[in-house]
């Protein structure tokens, strides 16, 4: 089994360089600690799938061998810029393409100089894998709904557990999204509506409790009700590739605001 | 020193930004290389490209739906900005060296007045900010010398957070602080709406072998086509009232762009002119309806003023 860490983890830029007091700082050290452990577990290799680089024409995974740049995001664009570096694991993107073209998914290789890396991923990124391990990427595909996306992470799982390579799969994604409209200190960071911060709890209880087929039912409306971001596919994700299976434990590292959405980091155990 | 010459709106344009016009027209900005296309859409720009010429404005504000931003309606501000601009959904056709001037006197003098009107505005100061292809395609198409300086408005995404209803109402107030911004500027400016009309568009490329295969583009629907028809009927005949009262339904049955308020915000900055547009082209792009229509507050008084 290749598959030795997954985690779903939030992927706003306020925790890279969080403001002392906020709520951003537990989060931050959290995501750092989860690299820590990352790297204790032998992970050579961390596949991302971001609810922030959405493909509108069937699936994109990231085939262009060094990333680098500096990026600002295009909504938080005050909280600066920020340097990326990384390395793509191309024979494992080539490979994930071509396994899900076999299996008649729409998916192209994006191999291009300055195609923008979403600052989810980058995020992430820069939290966890401060070792600089080779990476892969998968874009949202906007039009699958969950159920799909959950059968074309299967079709991945699959052809990732042949390969022996020990592999980390990192789901980047909020929980509720439902911002502040306005600027706020974050140091009084909350979540924006008690009844998110109810489905919230819920569902990392759901996880934590290992009943995550319950998770699969609720989604829609959780989704509904509380504005995850695309439809909470991120979780369809991890669960079709393994991440997630149900009756398996999770584990809550944190739980906290961001602009008033919910950010949690949920590790599951593969 | 207070300006004593009022500014001017000159005009506006809906002025739709498919990538796939520029890479039609292989300007030495952009990377990929075509057989052509979409010829009918990029005629109605060359209107534009004239218009523009003899006018001379001094700057082109455009608003676009390809810069989203969670909070406020934001306002670029760095004097100038360059780099490669990828497009993230058709990196295959648009992959585009942009160096552009801000005029950041006016951007500044808009976010302010934004402010003052009771909405969340930021001036965009970041030098690194990776400029949208929303606002390069529109603006590539009006003026691609590049040579007037622009300023880029955000989408708020209102829309999508609140309603309609609300997010046009925050349209309104946006182009009315745009307007009174410009007035005290002296400055004369040309608007442009970055947007589609009917959005809903094929889920796969026809062709991909051959993005501009034009025996493979047609309207992704009969009810897409006949909504876009009825709105550019209403644009042409200058009911502007009857424009405004269908938007909401446009929106929602067509999926239309102007929902993330380009176009709400040019009307309102023009003071809702009831001067008939004139629609220079409408085409389709990977089914969806696009056209190029003028309003020209020129031709029957001296544009905006107080």
């Amino acid at each position: 089994m290749s598959l030795k860490f997954t985690a779903l983890v939030p992927g706003l830029p306020h925790l890279l360089h969080p403001i002392p007091g906020s709520p951003h700082v537990h989060l931050s050290a959290t995501m750092q600690k989860l690299g820590d452990v990352i790297r204790d577990q032998g992970v050579q290799r961390i596949l991302y799938y971001s609810s922030q680089w959405l493909s509108v024409l069937g699936t994109m995974v990231q085939a262009k061998e060094r990333l680098s740049g500096t990026h600002v995001d295009p909504s938080w664009h005050h909280l600066g810029s920020f340097d990326y570096d990384m390395t793509v694991d191309l024979s494992l993107s080539r490979q994930i393409a071509q396994c899900a073209t076999v299996a008649g998914y729409s998916t192209q290789l994006i191999d291009y100089e300055g195609f923008p890396v979403d600052t989810g991923t980058i995020v992430a990124n820069s939290l966890i894998n401060r070792d600089n391990v080779k990476v892969s990427m998968i874009s949202s595909w906007l039009y699958a709904n969950y159920n799909q996306i959950k059968d074309f992470a299967t079709v991945i799982g699959a052809e990732i557990a042949k390969d022996p390579t020990p592999t980390a799969v990192i789901g980047i994604s909020s929980l509720s999204g439902n911002y502040f409209p306005t600027d706020i200190d974050p140091r009084e960071d909350r979540i924006s509506a008690s009844a998110d911060d109810e489905w919230n709890r819920r569902i990392i209880a759901l996880c934590e409790q290992g009943v995550l087929s319950e998770v699969d039912r609720l989604a829609g409306d959780y989704s509904k009700q509380c504005r995850v971001d695309i439809d909470f596919k991120v979780m369809a994700f991890l669960r079709g590739i393994g991440a997630a299976e149900g009756h398996k434990r999770s584990i809550c590292h944190g739980y906290q605001p961001i602009h008033g959405t919910g950010a949690a980091i949920l590790e599951f155990r593969p | 020193m207070p300006n004593l010459k009022h500014g001017q709106i000159l005009g506006g344009w809906l002025a739709p930004h498919p990538p796939h016009l520029v890479y039609a027209e292989n300007p030495t900005q952009n990377e990929p290389r075509s057989r052509g296309g979409w010829e009918v859409l990029r005629w109605g720009y060359d209107h534009c490209r004239t218009k523009l010429k003899e006018q001379r404005p001094d700057v082109i504000l455009v608003h676009t739906p390809h810069w989203q931003t969670t909070v406020g309606h934001d306002v670029l501000a760095v004097p100038k900005l360059s780099g490669l601009s990828v497009d993230p959904i058709f990196p295959h056709l648009f992959r585009y060296r942009f160096d552009l001037q801000v005029d950041v006197e006016l951007a500044l003098g808009i976010s302010a007045e934004a402010r003052k009107l009771g909405l969340t505005s930021k001036p965009m100061t970041n030098p690194d900010f990776r400029v949208d292809y929303g606002t390069i395609t529109s603006l590539h198409m009006m003026n691609p010398n590049w040579d007037i300086p622009i300023i880029a408005l955000s989408s708020n995404n209102s829309p999508y957070f609140h309603d309609t209803k609300v997010a046009q109402d925050e349209m309104i107030k946006l182009g009315i602080a745009t307007k009174n911004a410009v007035i005290q500027s002296g400055k004369r400016v040309v608007l442009a709406a970055s947007n589609s009309l009917s959005h809903l568009h094929f889920s796969a490329e026809p062709n991909p072998e051959l993005p501009e295969d034009m025996s493979r583009e047609h309207v992704f629907s009969q009810s897409q086509y006949e909504w876009d028809v009825r709105v550019l009927n209403l644009m042409r005949s200058g009911d502007v009232h009857g424009l405004m009262s269908i938007m909401p339904q446009f929106i929602d049955e067509a999926c239309a762009e102007v929902k993330a308020g380009g176009l709400t915000w040019m009307l309102s900055a023009m003071d809702f002119p009831k001067t008939p547009a004139q629609v220079h082209a409408y085409g389709n792009v990977i089914g969806t309806g696009n056209a190029v229509v003028e309003w020209d507050l020129t031709s029957h008084k001296k544009g905006i003023t107080p």
